[in-house]
């Protein structure tokens, strides 16, 4: 790992201040990361990186001016300081909405994720060998899945944040993930499935995921979406999501949607806005079986972090309870702008991004009922096990998921598979159509897209199974 | 630097080596609401290596100002690495030659350099312009660029090149429902115009006034070319002869065959003039060329690298990607209608004016789709009846292709934060295009 100069964060804050900032903060970046793939069992080129770099924001005059540099030279750092300075002094005297932070936010702290294998000391034969596991445990099934692609990666990551009013937190985070793609195909048809294992923690989570057996499982049931389904009519039916699918719609439908710096317009050329408006607090969106909450703080989580990218100490949010809209999520400048508190969702994907509002770990908290209890309850319905197509508008309000492994429901029994049934549906609608939520939970991890530019950063989304009443299944056109 | 790393990776035993200097200062002014909310300026310096090890191949990065022990120390790390992995089979090798390069015709302009400032003022000018036209808000950004690079390779390249380029984007809101977006890119400063696009957006924004639920069903669609370029964007992964390899493409064993209408003719130009994504050689260092990818219907050719080309016996398009080839600039070549025409062509139909979050059920099929997420207006009898909301577009690309009736003569360079590689398409009109909504 390349070395942390906590020296260097405090001196361009201090530059900055002195050159005409009004606040300065300063995020240190190292870390080492690497990527091995194979392309149906052939490795492609292998990456590793170290990499370390700074970025510096400010805010002038109610402007705001983010700068980063991989170069720790100090008189290039002042050189590149003064620049920004004069840069959001330029945007300052244009602004009538003058830009600045909530609250006076002030933190030191230390934190890490612990790993009993560290990532970083495992070779590259080992990491290379858990892809020629998943390869092997195919075998036999080659010829009806010509298309393998497998990626392992691998980062840990130093970071040290400090601002101009005193916030000093260090931390220090390893991750790891693990995303396939692979294509059955028999005749002239084919399915296809891709999906990522991701968490932060040590190379002893790696086992856990059972990748092999689970892709090789995945494998069948593709080969059977080919070989064999129930048919099935357009029509109003009953719904059960698993877990999976309900992650990607607490993550689409209700995390995004909730994000202050949408709701503000802030990205409404990029990501774009949302549905929700700042009135619609304490509003009802669904129905009284459906809390959601955002919870940085789920150990091992894709996601995790315990103080924010701007030194805001990390807790639970309850955007959705008990169906009424509660909560957005925040960081320092929409909560300025809404007269609120940040509640620690500003993250940067590294040293050089600006931190705005992001998901942590977005999930619908369980219910009672049992898995068999649910499907019990449905005359006729879908169970939908997992997904592949999906989108969604940019107001998060027209969603779209289609299934990948999914079963018919006929009179509270599970009565075989179902080809790519389509749930096209209101955010509105979705919610208030769940009716009974499962007593487990399962997470699904994920790359979040958004920013200008973009900044991919992990997450993980999820929630029990849920059953949903009398909603429209299509058939996939 | 350069000089040393590729020596010294050789005394370490690598054969195949690449190193690449890449210096780039970047600046963007974002804003929302009709107000800037953010400068931001990226200033990053760094040499990419990348080497082969007895057909093993391995790749980092390491800083610009890097001292001759950090770059021993990266080197051995790879080859130490490089040893431990099992060969790649697929890879046969980089370019070589006596190459010579040409300069990319307008895509470098010193006012860019030294813009500074004045950025803001571009910004606020297109702003202006669109409350003038009478909308509530505007968001969006400018970016600035300029790059410069050098490649060295172990088979004797040595090419240098530089970029400046500039790009902004601009979304107006004439209400909550009714918006549109227009872009303008240029790699010199004559020819962009921001208040021109804001001018545009503006005014389509408010045409899309009071929008109406629209109806699922079978439809023609006239494209606007922020529309098309989406799509062409995200089908260009199957030119790749990598993802051809893996079994990801729909265009799979179709060389020569029938893939799209007759009047389609697709080239990727990595050498254009003005291009946004031109440049003098491609990863490996060899000369950009044109490629027909597609013409007159007629699936012509894959994109290649060295090793794709060697694996499909036939010679790399300089679209390397040392992993994936990919395109520079996809231009979907002009036709002879005009977007007045096309509209008068549909009976009934959508014009829709832009679209994001295109996904795929099966990139071996090329089921996808995407939502409209700006205009739409509903067409009856050759004239724009009415605003549209809630659509989306379900279909498959090959079929979207094929349904290609019209393209217009009048063309424009699209990139923006939902198409990154630049596109350059006029308004298409396609037929019978899948279109569904939510249900209740």
């Amino acid at each position: 790992m390349i070395f942390v100069d906590k020296d260097l964060a405090k001196f361009c804050i201090s530059f900055a201040l002195k050159n005409g900032a009004n606040f300065a903060e300063a995020r240190i970046v190292s870390s080492t990361s690497d990527s091995f793939t194979l392309k149906n069992g052939i490795p492609v080129v292998s990456q590793f990186l170290e990499d370390s770099g700074i970025g510096i924001r400010v805010l002038v005059n109610g402007a705001m001016s983010f700068v980063t540099l991989n170069n720790f030279d100090r008189d290039f750092l002042k050189e590149k300081i003064k620049k920004a300075i004069k840069f959001a002094t330029s945007s300052a005297n244009t602004k009538k909405d003058k830009t600045e932070f909530e609250g006076f936010k002030f933190a030191k702290a230390k934190w890490e994720v612990k790993a009993k294998k560290k990532v970083e000391d495992v070779s590259p034969k080992e990491k290379m060998d858990v892809l020629f596991d998943i390869e092997k445990n195919l075998k036999d099934m080659k010829s009806k899945v010509p298309s393998r692609f497998l990626q392992l990666s691998t980062d840990m990551s130093e970071t040290f944040y400090a601002n101009s009013e005193g916030s000093e937190i260090s931390s220090r985070i390893p991750r790891m993930m693990l995303y396939y793609s692979i294509l059955v195909s028999e005749g002239n048809q084919s399915e296809q499935r891709y999906f990522q294992f991701g968490e932060s923690g040590g190379w002893e989570m790696i086992r856990k995921w059972n990748a092999e057996e689970k892709i090789r499982e995945e494998a069948k049931v593709l080969l059977n979406l080919i070989r064999k389904t129930k048919s099935f009519i357009t029509e109003n039916m009953d719904v059960v999501l698993s877990p999976e699918l309900v992650g990607i719609a607490m993550h689409e439908s209700c995390g995004h949607p909730y994000e202050a710096d949408r709701i503000l317009g802030r990205e409404g050329a990029q990501a774009g806005e949302s549905f929700v408006k700042e009135e619609f607090l304490g509003t009802r969106i669904g129905s009284d079986v459906v809390t959601v909450v955002d919870d940085p703080l789920i150990p091992n989580n894709f996601g995790y972090y315990e103080y924010d990218d701007e030194g805001v100490k990390a807790r639970r949010r309850f955007l959705i309870k008990d169906g009424l809209i509660n909560e957005f999520l925040h960081n320092r400048e929409t909560a300025a702008k809404m007269r609120t508190e940040s509640n620690a969702a500003a993250r940067a994907s590294s040293y050089n991004r600006e931190p705005i509002v992001r998901m942590s770990n977005t999930f619908m908290l369980p219910g009672n009922y049992r898995f068999d209890e649910l499907i019990e309850g449905v005359k006729k319905g879908i169970y939908i096990k997992s997904f592949t197509e999906w989108n969604i508008d940019d107001k998060r309000w027209n969603q779209k998921y289609v299934g990948s492994e999914s079963y018919l429901i006929e009179n509270g029994e599970l009565k075989g598979l179902v080809k790519r049934p389509v749930l096209e549906i209101t955010t509105k609608d979705f919610f208030s159509a769940v009716d009974a939520c499962g007593n487990d939970i399962g997470y699904v991890p994920g790359t979040c897209g958004k920013g200008d530019p973009m900044q991919g950063i992990p997450v993980w989304m999820g929630g029990p199974h849920i059953r949903l009443r009398n909603v429209v299944v299509s058939k996939y056109a | 630097m350069l000089d040393y790393i590729i020596q010294k990776a050789q005394k370490l035993g690598a054969e195949d080596i690449i190193a690449t200097s890449l210096n780039q200062l970047t600046r963007q002014t974002k804003f929302a609401n009709n107000e800037i909310v953010v400068n931001q300026t990226w200033d990053e310096k760094d040499i990419d290596i990348f080497l082969s090890f007895k057909k093993r191949t391995i790749s980092t990065s390491v800083k610009s100002d890097a001292k001759k022990s950090d770059i021993d120390k990266a080197l051995n790390k790879m080859v130490k690495i490089a040893k431990l992995l099992k060969p790649n089979e697929d890879y046969f090798g980089i370019a070589g030659g006596e190459f010579k390069y040409k300069d990319v015709e307008e895509g470098y302009d010193k006012k860019i350099e030294n813009l500074d400032e004045k950025e803001v003022d571009i910004v606020t000018a297109a702003i202006n312009k669109a409350l003038e036209n009478g909308v509530k808000k505007s968001s969006g950004v400018l970016y600035s660029n300029i790059w410069q690079m050098k490649k060295l390779t172990s088979n004797g390249i040595d090419g240098s090149d530089k970029a400046t380029s500039l790009n902004f984007s601009i979304r107006s809101f004439a209400d909550k429902d009714a918006s549109a977006h227009s872009v303008s890119v240029s790699r010199i400063l004559k020819g962009f115009d921001s208040v021109a696009v804001a001018d545009e957006a503006s005014q389509l924004a408010l045409q899309a006034l009071n929008p109406v639920s629209g109806e699922d069903g079978r439809y023609d669609v006239v494209f606007h070319p922020m529309a098309f370029s989406n799509l062409l964007y995200y089908m260009s992964y199957a030119f790749s002869a990598f993802q051809v390899d893996s079994g990801l493409s729909f265009f799979m064993d179709k060389i020569g065959k029938k893939v799209a209408n007759d009047i389609v003719t697709i080239e990727d130009d990595g050498s254009m003039r003005n291009g946004f994504g031109s440049r003098k050689f491609d990863d490996e260092g060899k000369p950009i060329q044109k490629n027909k990818l597609i013409e007159n219907g007629i699936l012509m050719n894959y994109l290649h690298n060295t090793s794709t080309a060697k694996k499909f016996n036939t010679e790399s398009t300089s679209n390397s990607g040392l992993v994936d080839p990919a395109p520079w600039n996809i231009v979907l070549k002009q036709g002879d209608s005009k977007f007045e025409k096309m509209i008068s062509a549909v009976k009934r139909g959508l014009y829709i004016t832009n679209v994001w979050y295109t996904r795929f059920a099966n990139y071996r099929t090329g089921d996808f789709s995407t939502i409209p997420r700006d205009a739409i207006f509903e067409i009856e009898n050759g004239k724009i009846k009415r605003s549209l909301k809630d659509l989306r577009i379900s279909d498959n690309v090959q079929r979207i292709l094929e349904n290609i009736a019209m393209i217009s003569k009048e063309r424009k360079t699209i990139q923006w934060w939902e198409v990154q590689i630049p596109v350059v398409t006029g308004f298409v009109l396609c037929k019978d295009v899948g279109i569904t909504r939510p249900k209740k």
